[in-house]
């Protein structure tokens, strides 16, 4: 067995296998469960690595391995190239950046051992997501990661909210997961194979149905939509916030939402495999997702200016941010049919990493901040500047990062895509992708002014502020340095991911839409300064208040609104077909579990001892009615054979 | 294919009860049916390669053990709140809720 065989089987084996070992240790001794977790996460961090050599020496092709699964139908396997050798790396890291952070944000809480028992699962299902080359594989991993989500969102599952959020992830979630399992289902019956490799030579031999693949690629869209936050399935995320900020920063912000990328980006690979299929999908399913990234990127910018919590500044943010990911998917194809030449396909997958450096910046600090204030309200904060200065400096970085201000990480990547939708979007998308970028800024200064400025609010000043412990600014100053580092690392990535870019480094300064990204940042500096420093205008008071806009932004486009009008309707039907069927049977009564303790009363059993009563001879007759309701269905359905 | 037939009649039956049930119990019985009808159907489905039979046992198994753990989780829910209706749980559980805020407000 080679190296890299080994390395890409037990990188999700190991995971998944200690994580039934978590609640063996953790009865004996939290300290032991507590060191397991880290070495685990340490160990799957290093076979992670050990996969980077070879796929970098490459030419680029990808390296299958599979076994027998299901005896001579289907086979498992493991399928290696640099966008799967990319995502385990960053899942990997970002593990065993987690896996620490929690020794310290979470001491003390109840129910630890289910927690890592859950952050492991997690791990080795989000491995085995983006390395899987069978598409049902994948399929009970991407199950598995919504599954590690919800259970990690009521975590603190005595909080009612808690409990909520997560159900209504869940549900969010589900929508897209039955569309990517009818994608799935439409390729094995059009190539009678779960395997992305043989989905690749189906494509190559050019026997394929094009109406029904463009289908297809719509289906997997949507499971991409509703896996990564995207208009218009983007609410989930700001509930997700109720989760532990740690659960938040690896799954929310750093690799669970990036799913949808995986997803989209791995089915550009697959579709690339066909040209005459990229130029049938060009006309709708491109533009469609560089619409929605737009609009998703927009409308998440816009939302992080109102909300007050600082979680939730953090998660319509990374909307945002993945909104500029599809973004850069959409247009990616636009002018070639070889990903290898396409600047938005590597500009989103760029941007993503530099997005889960930042965001998972943030939101570590944000769990420092909660951790020492005990709340998530920006408004009980301010003056943070003096009592944590280490955070303070290091929420800077975070700041300047996620404006994508150079010379730091997002604004190389952030230029890419930036460019890919210039040299490809419409004009309208332009200027939308434009104004997020800018609004980006200004919900920036907000949340840095909201929390570490100006005078300490009264809940603060009633309590002793302290800065976070070491073991939380440690890998918050990790994620710190790869902002600033990960940028000028692109000629890098380029190379390991195979990409010919025709831009360089310098040349994101001098490319055009670097002086009308930088004169568009002025003007939302200039308004965030004065409304958050010198009250000017009274903008404040306007945000405030009550008008058409602030009503959009505080009920978020009033999109939940919509969903819980849905579910308003469903539940009056379901009342009034209720009251349809009591008016129906009221004759028969209603007995099955409504009152098992009714039934073992005392006077119950003694009509029985009597004789058969009303209700028995009920009974009787609804088990004949129904015995005859069957014979009917069998006979109707089976034919007399069955009987 | 009959059994299609079958299984959207069972389908059907199954998010009927669904929509006009409050009963745990009853709610349980219907998404049992519904998920015998996807069996249903996938076993039927893949008889032709002679997977159908393996495919049986494996679902048979799974959800009596699955079953199994969601009775044992019914009666606790039921023991705890005195009822097995869903609005009047859901009802308590706020209730619930709602005296824990206020107790922590009054510490």
């Amino acid at each position: 067995m080679m190296l890299e065989e080994f390395s890409a089987w037990f990188v999700w084996i190991i995971p998944l296998i200690a994580s039934l070992f978590v609640p063996v240790i953790g009865k004996y001794s939290e300290k032991a469960r507590n060191y397991f977790v880290i070495a685990i996460a340490g160990i799957v961090g290093v076979l992670a690595l050990s996969l980077v050599p070879s796929v970098w020496s490459g030419e680029g092709e990808a390296i299958t391995y599979t076994i027998p699964w299901i005896s001579g139908f289907v086979e498992a396997g493991v399928y290696i190239d640099s966008l799967s050798v990319l995502f385990t790396c960053l899942v990997a890291f970002f593990a065993l950046i987690i896996a620490v952070y929690s020794q310290g944000y979470m001491k003390g809480e109840e129910g630890l051992t289910r927690y890592y028992y859950l952050l492991l699962l997690f791990i080795g299902s989000m491995i085995g997501l983006v390395i899987s080359d069978n598409m049902l594989q994948m399929f009970i991993f991407w199950e598995m990661v919504g599954l590690c989500s919800y259970a990690l969102i009521s975590f603190w599952y005595k909080k009612p909210e808690s409990i909520h959020s997560g159900v209504k992830v869940f549900i969010m979630t589900r929508i897209g997961d039955i569309m990517l399992l009818a994608a799935i289902a439409i390729l094995f019956y059009m190539f009678g194979t779960f395997s992305f490799h043989g989905v690749i030579e189906g494509l190559q031999s050019g026997v394929f149905n094009t109406e029904l693949m463009v289908i297809t690629a719509f289906l997997v869209l949507g499971g991409a939509v509703a896996k990564s936050a995207q208009f218009p399935l983007f609410t989930w995320l700001y509930s997700a916030m109720e989760a532990p900020t740690s659960v938040s920063a690896l799954l929310h912000a750093a690799t669970m939402v990036k799913a949808g990328i995986y997803l989209l980006s791995r089915f550009i690979l697959i579709f690339a495999a066909a040209p005459a299929l990229i130029v049938a999908l060009q006309p709708y399913w491109f533009p469609t997702i560089s619409w929605i990234g737009v609009i998703t990127a927009f409308i998440g910018a816009t939302l992080g200016l109102m909300t007050t919590d600082i979680k939730g500044v953090l998660a319509y943010s990374t909307v945002s941010q993945i909104g500029f990911m599809m973004a850069g998917l959409g247009t990616a194809m636009a002018h070639t049919t070889d990903v290898a030449m396409s600047t938005g396909w590597f500009a989103s997958l760029f941007h993503m990493v530099s997005h889960a450096f930042f965001e998972g910046l943030g939101f570590l600090l944000a769990g420092g901040i909660i951790h020492a204030l005990g709340t998530r309200d920006m408004r009980l904060m301010g003056g943070l500047k003096k009592a944590m200065p280490l955070t303070f400096a290091l929420m800077i970085i975070m700041i300047v990062t996620t404006s994508g201000l150079p010379p730091f990480a997002a604004f190389f990547s952030k230029g890419l895509i930036l460019t890919s939708v210039m040299d490809a979007g419409s004009l309208i998308q332009t200027i939308l992708i434009f104004a997020a970028t800018a609004i980006t800024f200004a919900y920036c200064i907000r949340m840095f002014s909201l929390v570490f400025m100006g005078k300490p609010s009264e809940h603060i000043s009633k309590i002793h502020v302290h800065e976070a412990p070491k073991i939380m600014l440690v890998p918050a100053a990790i994620l710190a340095a790869l902002c600033i580092v990960w940028g000028i690392a692109q000629p890098y990535i380029a190379s390991f991911m195979h990409i010919e870019l025709e831009h360089t480094l310098l040349g994101a300064f001098t490319s055009a839409e670097t002086p009308i990204f930088l004169l568009l940042l002025l003007p939302a500096f200039l308004l965030a300064y004065a409304s958050y420093y010198k009250n000017f205008m009274g903008i404040r008071k306007i945000a405030a208040g009550k008008n058409p806009l602030t009503a959009i932004l505080n009920h978020a486009y009033f999109i939940d609104d919509l969903y819980y009008g849905i579910a308003k309707g469903i539940n009056g039907f379901s009342a009034a077909l209720t009251r349809f069927e009591n008016a129906l049977f009221a004759h028969i009564p209603d007995k099955v579990g409504s009152d098992i303790s009714d039934a073992a009363a005392p006077g119950h059993v003694m009509t029985l001892k009597k004789g058969p009563s009303d209700s028995f001879r009920n009974y009787v007759a609804a088990a004949v009615l129904g015995f005859i309701l069957i014979m009917v269905l069998i006979v109707l359905t089976v034919g007399f054979g069955g009987i | 294919m009959d059994f299609v037939i079958l299984a959207l009649v069972m389908l059907a039956i199954g998010i009927y009860g669904l929509l006009t049930n409050r009963q745990l119990l009853k709610v349980f019985i219907s998404i049992e049916l519904i998920a015998t009808a996807a069996t249903l159907n996938f076993v039927m489905l893949a008889s032709p390669q002679g997977l159908g039979e393996a495919l049986l046992v494996l679902a048979f198994s799974v959800d009596t053990a699955v079953s199994a753990v969601i009775l044992a989780l019914l009666v606790l829910v039921s023991k705890r709140y005195g009822t097995g209706d869903l609005s009047k749980i859901i009802a308590k559980m706020q209730e619930n809720a709602e005296k824990e805020e206020s107790e922590v407000e009054a510490q």
